[in-house]
């Protein structure tokens, strides 16, 4: 028998919940990242490919909302934050060894190829509001005008670049997971391509939604399709790899097999996030409808986010080190009535 | 590089938790935090049973994976040692290092938000003093000192006693060592 007691108290999420590292704001940060990364990727393909006409909604209208979406996402970034007057700190320093270093940077980068790109699109995509921004006062004729003629003009390398800089922010969002050794079940380097192909899956739902043509929307399901598969086959050599992994990764595997997060990993990502819009979009191989389409797009955007809710809640349950904790605070909490915290103090 | 390291004796730590005390005393740390924890490991099957104390904190690692996830810099070593330091004028708060310590041993300061954790009293340290915990200790289990310096009480203890470090597996190169 081996027992570790903590005779003290200590600030730890796992000896008080709410001290959790990250929380909702993260999850919702890497969906949202990896989200605008496939819209980013999609769009820069069909302008490069020159497939504007057959997928007119993603070459001009989805650089734009991607845009959005990623400005979403680094807002719910910065609510994470714990002291935000700090956030400017990420831009005096690069520091190789940390992904989240990284991020910063590529985000950085991301926001004025997807501006362009947006501005791009606009003419074609959104008429009204390149006409309203065309007749600001004073920057309308001196510099939004131009910058969408120019934008328009490198477009093509443009979408090149957007294609590189998607595939780099969509597997950032995993690798910032899976750069802490100090956490059993985020240490694969499969999320990252697992992350990659998930953004790449919710971009292309996103972009079924938003379809403009009914070609456009078969063309994007057939690639959904594609990414569901890979997407399963990479989930599943990730529970492979934790199952063969040292003891620690074996340990924290079954908080997914069996543990808390269950219920909500089978049935709300691999059936209705995964296994359900596989088979739809199956079903839709030679026709389909935009009711159907929407069900599963609406899905996969659903399972797109609680993966990365999964494991983010999950990874960091996970540790090197476990105590068991001889102050029970939710029995010492009905012994107290003062309302103070028993485990603030001993 | 300044080595330094703390050994700590489980044979005669008492478990009295003066070491939590009095980091509390000495850094400010506010109500219901802690840099540092005292865990009572109990090993053996009835009736052969072994209790020892050991006083953690963060491990000062030489090869610290808190450092290398922050961000911004703010998660740095001490003037070249493998001390472990938070600059709050830098500190985000992003939390990657606490994600990243294998021995959980960093916090979010309240309210401030910037990241707290054992310093080995960095501030009584460049005096040349002992850190808060060592120089309270009333059981004199607690030891503290330079591993460059072959005669310094701490190199003496690890050469002469059997000792460990908590996970060394991790690579993260622990430097608070526990003498059995």
């Amino acid at each position: 028998m081996r027992e570790e007691v903590l005779a003290s108290v200590l600030a730890n999420p796992r000896v008080e919940p709410h001290l959790a590292i990250w929380g909702w704001q993260i999850a919702t940060y890497l969906f949202l990242g990896g989200l605008a990364a496939g819209l980013l990727v999609f769009s820069g393909w069909a302008v490069a490919t020159r497939r504007v006409g057959r997928a007119p909604f993603a070459a001009n209208r989805a650089p734009l909302i991607g845009l959005v979406v990623l400005a979403i996402g680094m807002g719910t970034l910065f609510l994470d934050l714990e002291r935000k007057i700090n956030v400017w700190r990420f831009y005096t320093h690069l520091n190789p060894t940390s992904p989240m270093s990284w991020g910063a940077w590529i985000l950085i980068v991301v926001f004025p190829v997807f501006a362009l790109l947006a501005l791009a699109g606009l003419p074609d995509g959104f008429p009204r509001l390149a006409s309203k921004l065309r007749e600001l006062p004073v920057i309308g004729k001196s510099l939004v005008a131009p910058l969408i003629g120019m934008s328009g003009v490198i477009r093509g390398p443009l979408a090149i670049v957007g294609i590189g800089l998607g595939v780099a922010l969509g597997i950032y969002t995993g690798v910032l997971l899976s750069g802490f050794n100090a956490r059993p079940f985020w240490h694969s380097a499969l999320l990252g391509p697992l992350f990659l192909v998930s953004g790449l899956s919710t971009g292309a739902a996103l972009l079924i939604l938003g379809a403009a043509t009914a070609e456009e929307r078969h063309l994007f399901s057939r690639i959904d399709l594609g990414l569901i598969i890979v997407e399963m086959a990479l989930v599943f050599l990730f529970l492979i790899d934790m199952l063969n992994g040292d003891a620690l990764q074996q340990h924290s595997v079954f908080l997914v097999l069996g543990g808390d997060a269950t219920e909500l990993f089978w049935i709300g990502f691999i059936g209705l996030g995964l296994a359900v819009p596989l088979t739809l979009e199956t079903a839709m191989w030679q026709r389909s409808t935009a009711l159907i389409a929407g069900v599963a797009s609406v899905l996969v955007l659903v399972g797109g986010f609680l993966l990365r809710d999964v494991m983010v809640t999950t990874g960091q349950q996970t540790s090197w080190t476990s105590f068991h904790n001889q102050f029970n605070a939710s029995l010492l909490a009905k012994l107290r009535t003062d309302g103070e915290n028993p485990n603030g103090r001993f | 590089m300044t080595h330094y390291a703390m050994v700590i004796d489980t044979r005669t730590c008492i478990g009295c938790t003066d070491c939590v005390d009095a980091c509390r005393m000495e850094n400010n740390v506010p109500e219901g935090l802690c840099y540092d924890w005292v865990v009572e490991v109990t090993t053996g099957r009835y009736p052969d049973l072994k209790t020892e104390f050991r006083s953690e904190r963060c491990n000062h690692c030489s090869h610290a994976t808190c450092v290398e996830a922050c961000p911004t810099g703010a998660s740095q070593y001490w003037n070249g040692s493998n001390i472990v330091v938070v600059d709050a004028t830098k500190c985000t708060g992003c939390k990657a290092c606490i994600a990243a310590c294998p021995y959980d041993a960093r916090l979010i300061m309240q309210p401030q938000g910037y990241i707290g954790k054992c310093t080995f009293c960095v501030q009584r340290v460049q005096y040349g003093m002992d850190p808060a915990c060592v120089a309270v200790c009333p059981a004199h289990a607690m030891h503290f000192g330079l591993l460059d310096d072959p005669t310094s009480n701490v190199s003496m203890l690890l050469a002469e006693r059997k000792n460990y470090t908590l996970h060394p597996e991790t690579g993260n190169q622990p430097n608070v060592f526990y003498l059995r």
